[in-house]
């Protein structure tokens, strides 16, 4: 975060702070009385353990005051139910630490954008299976259910549609009966452009304005043919091989060409490919003839081959680990083959969909890619990188010669200080469009302005709780359900999203509607339930409002825990 | 003691100030808690890949081991490589700051020109009332305003109401004007992008300068030489401008060491809200993404060049106030 938002961010955290406070659920004002009522409360509590505090870990109001909001709420909402519970905030870096690479904490908020990768509900979903639950493992909750697992590689190696679709929604009801991890929303985000200047821009998934479709579409209404884009997050290097955060893929996805893409309803479309055949372990895609690079060379099989292997070579940090099912790749005539170590259904839409196709000839003379700069990216896309200001723009023009040429003559990508510099550029005219994907309460200054036109759509990416499986209570079902039907979801979509929230049930939003269950809808604020779920188990509350952990004896707690570490 | 000798003692001691920063920029940043891993590792990127960035940053040698590296490349005039630009530091905190310098000096310039200026014309009006007041309670004024505040307010008004100026960046893209280099100094479109931020900038520095002048100008009129220029008949202008202002200026001239930490926090504000490619959020991004070899660099040459700054400062006031060299 830029030092000016955080300035911004303190007034913003005493202003949300203040509208919180106004604002009362009506969940919750019934919540204290509820909570009273429906308490399992025992006169004698010897012999039994009170439950300790739990943190809920966030990032600090200065960083993001709307994570640290959401924490509080929901910090509230437990100390109201008589749960005892207090904030952690600390610095991202301290919270990756500790939810990413140590697993020392009791339950942690997260936030997955919505990434291209999460199109397909493997990435969600693998977020969540035993392989992955080690120390420095993504399974942040440290579920480790062998009934999921079992579901998760079902819908891996399922050979027909249908069959993985079970599979997925299967996977989706266990996670929501269990509660690894309670999601709150998917949040609506949102773009905007110069409506009064370009034609052709259609809404798309995911990415609603900036993205290669309406690059390429983009029509000049005026004598303008450049299309101006800003955007806050700097690629911080345009070397694919190289690069560690997908920020930059977007841009790429500009210079370099992939087998395939992912379209704007997020279905998989060829691309340099003209066909892409899956038959068992074996991917075969016949390469579109007359393709060239930038530099002249021609785009043959040879290079997506080599770019194949190049990547797992060089430990490429976004693709290595894509790539580590691959066994062989081989290059003959206009076609590759890949072959798999086990059939992936999800192989050609969430990796062959990123994988950029690397000039052999330029990439075999780089021995130690993470040391090279590529500041004069050489691809075969639809744009042609011109030129680059760190810190202040990059340029490019239209490749005229790609079998999907743009429109438009070039494109300028301006680096900003803060999104209020950027929707501001917008209203004011430096700007044709906004790069950046936001929440769409941050565009209500330009949602009416004449010659602008905002497009939203429901994030596929996911906000919500990890519970640390690892650990007492959290290891228990009954508690982790209790908690989540704590969550003030509505006043976390009212206050922190600003209305501007769908409530979740499932990590996987229901704007996949090929994967998302319907039937098990949002999962719901209830003080009775939460409460239900304490006494099944065994906790008790004494007099004073102390909550306690159940004897040997009336212990019915439920550990979903069962495949071993 | 001659100048020259005390400029040479004066350069010793920019040197050993220099040696003892060198440790501690690099130790500095390498005690907050995390690694440049913890900047890119997250929902998006598989925290297994972790121990492989620490690797290739080298952050996984003992801190022994990479001080000396680090020592031994800035021997030789080498920053290292960005984490995360993937480019030679040298090379892009050359870009930035030039962009920072054609921004912040000028506003320098200005700000000690007009606010000396002003300062004498309050000091010497003070006894007539209003102009001094205006002066002096708008510099109070603008010494209390946070810049990030005037900033946002002055692009609200001129660039987002009025249309006078643009409100992004260095120069308009897509008018195909050169950007880089002396050549920018040709174009007025540039001229047009700088107008505002130098306006906050110039306004952000110039209260200091302004206020200490009018003091050590009031204090000034008040000598005796000033009488004995009054009672052979010169006029009250030369009186002022001549022969009292001269001396006024000294202590403005002292002031400029401390003005460094105002100036670099105004820069970084001020290039944040109108998009200024510059040092200045060069080093908020650095510090956010733990890219150690960009944040020892970006600090370094900060801390050289307030170094440099106050000793030639110091050089200057020797050589105007020949009583500094004798103590």
């Amino acid at each position: 975060m830029r030092s000016y938002e955080r300035i911004l961010s303190a007034v913003l955290t005493i202003a949300l702070a203040l509208t919180t406070s106004a604002c009362t659920d009506r969940d919750q004002a019934d919540g204290e009385s509820d909570a009273a009522t429906y308490r399992a409360v025992a006169a004698d509590v010897s012999g039994r353990t009170p439950v300790q505090t739990i943190q809920v870990l966030t990032k600090t109001a200065a960083e993001d005051p709307r994570w640290f909001e959401q924490a509080r709420l929901i910090v509230e909402s437990w100390q109201r139910a008589g749960i005892p519970a207090e904030l952690l905030a600390v610095r991202g870096a301290e919270v990756v630490r500790r939810a990413f690479t140590s697993k020392n904490f009791d339950t942690s908020l997260l936030v997955y954008g919505p990434m291209p990768d999460r199109l397909d509900p493997d990435n969600i979903l693998s977020k969540f299976t035993s392989a992955r639950s080690g120390v420095s493992g993504s399974n942040i909750s440290g579920y480790r259910n062998a009934e999921y697992d079992a579901l998760y590689h079902a819908q891996q190696l399922a050979m027909n549609e249908a069959d993985r679709v079970a599979a997925v929604k299967k996977a989706q009801k266990l996670l929501y009966e269990q509660q690894p991890a309670r999601p709150f929303a998917h949040p609506v985000v949102g773009g905007a452009y110069r409506s009064d200047r370009w034609d052709g821009i259609q809404q798309a998934l995911g990415y609603p304005v900036f993205n290669i479709w309406n690059s390429i579409g983009a029509t000049p209404k005026t004598g303008k043919r450049i299309l101006v884009v800003g955007s806050i997050s700097e690629p911080l290097s345009l070397n694919p091989v190289a690069l560690e955060t997908p920020a930059a893929q977007l841009l790429l996805s500009h210079i370099y060409d992939s087998l395939v893409r992912i379209g704007p309803e997020g279905e998989v479309r060829n691309w340099a490919a003209k066909s892409v055949q899956v038959n068992g372990t074996r991917v075969t895609a016949k390469l579109r003839s007359g393709m060239r690079f930038s530099d002249g060379h021609p785009v043959t099989a040879t290079d997506v081959a080599f770019t194949i292997r190049y990547l797992i070579d060089k430990k490429s940090p976004l693709f290595a680990q894509k790539l580590t099912a691959v066994r062989d790749v081989r290059a003959t005539g206009d076609s590759v083959e890949i072959t798999l170590a086990k059939p992936s259904p999800s192989f050609v839409s969430t990796v062959l969909a990123q994988l950029p196709i690397l000039p052999e000839h330029v990439w075999e003379k780089v021995a130690h890619p993470a040391k090279f700069a590529n500041d004069v990216p050489v691809g075969s896309g639809p744009f042609v990188f011109a030129s680059r200001k760190l810190g202040a723009e990059i340029r490019f023009t239209a490749n005229k010669e790609h079998f999907s040429a743009p429109k438009i003559d070039g494109l300028v990508m301006i680096v900003l200080g803060s999104f209020d510099a950027e929707v501001g550029g917008l209203a004011q005219g430096d700007l044709d469009m906004l790069g950046d994907v936001q929440s769409v309460a941050q565009l209500a200054s330009v949602r009416n302005k004449s010659g602008i036109t905002v497009l939203s759509a429901e994030s596929f990416g996911w906000g919500g709780l990890h519970y640390n499986m690892r650990k007492e209570p959290f290891d228990d079902r009954h508690f982790r359900r209790a908690l989540s039907f704590l969550i003030p979801v509505r006043d976390i979509i009212n206050v922190v999203l600003d209305g501007q929230g769908k409530p979740a049930g499932s990590p996987i939003a229901s704007s996949l509607t090929k994967w998302h269950d319907p039937s098990l809808g949002p999962f719901p604020y209830d003080m009775r339930a939460a409460m239900k779920e304490l006494r099944e188990a065994g906790y008790v509350f004494d007099r004073r409002g102390v909550l306690y952990f159940p004897t040997a004896r009336d212990d019915k707690r439920l550990r979903d825990n069962n495949v071993p570490t | 003691m001659t100048l020259l000798r005390f400029s040479m003692r004066r350069v010793g001691r920019m040197v050993a100030t220099i040696v003892i920063l060198v440790p501690l920029t690099f130790m500095l940043f390498r005690a907050v808690p995390g690694d440049p891993s913890a900047a890119v590792v997250g929902p998006d990127l598989d925290p297994s890949i972790a121990a492989l960035l620490r690797e290739r940053y080298g952050v996984d040698q003992p801190i022994g081991v990479q001080f000396i590296r680090y020592v031994a490349n800035l021997a030789r005039g080498d920053l290292g490589i960005s984490f995360h630009y993937k480019q030679s530091v040298g090379d892009i905190l050359l870009n930035k700051l030039f962009n920072t310098a054609v921004l912040a000096v000028p506003a320098i310039v200005l700000a000690l020109v007009l606010g000396s200026a002003l300062g004498a014309v309050a000091a010497a009006t003070s006894r007539r009332g209003v102009t001094d007041a205006v002066l002096r309670n708008g510099a109070f004024v603008g010494r209390a305003t946070p810049i990030f505040w005037t900033a946002t307010l002055a692009l609200l008004l001129f660039s987002y109401r009025l249309n006078w100026v643009p409100s992004i960046g260095m120069t308009t893209p897509g008018k195909g004007v050169v950007n880089a280099g002396l050549g920018m100094f040709a174009s007025p479109d540039f001229w047009w992008h700088l107008a505002l931020p130098l306006l906050v900038m110039t306004l952000y520095f110039m209260p200091e300068p302004l206020l200490t002048m009018r003091t050590s100008m009031a204090d000034v009129l008040r000598e005796d030489f000033i009488a004995l220029g009054r009672a052979q008949g010169l006029s009250p202008a030369r009186i002022i401008y001549r022969h009292a202002a001269r001396n006024a200026l000294l202590p403005v001239v002292t002031l400029m060491p401390a003005l460094t930490g105002t100036i670099i926090g105004g820069q970084v504000i001020v290039e944040t809200i109108f998009s200024w490619p510059g040092m200045g959020r060069a080093i908020v991004d650095a510090v956010n993404n733990f890219d150690y070899p960009m944040m020892q660099g970006v600090f370094l040459l900060t801390a050289v060049m307030a170094v440099v700054v106050n000793g030639v400062i110091d050089v200057l006031y020797a050589y105007l106030d020949p009583r500094v060299r004798l103590a």
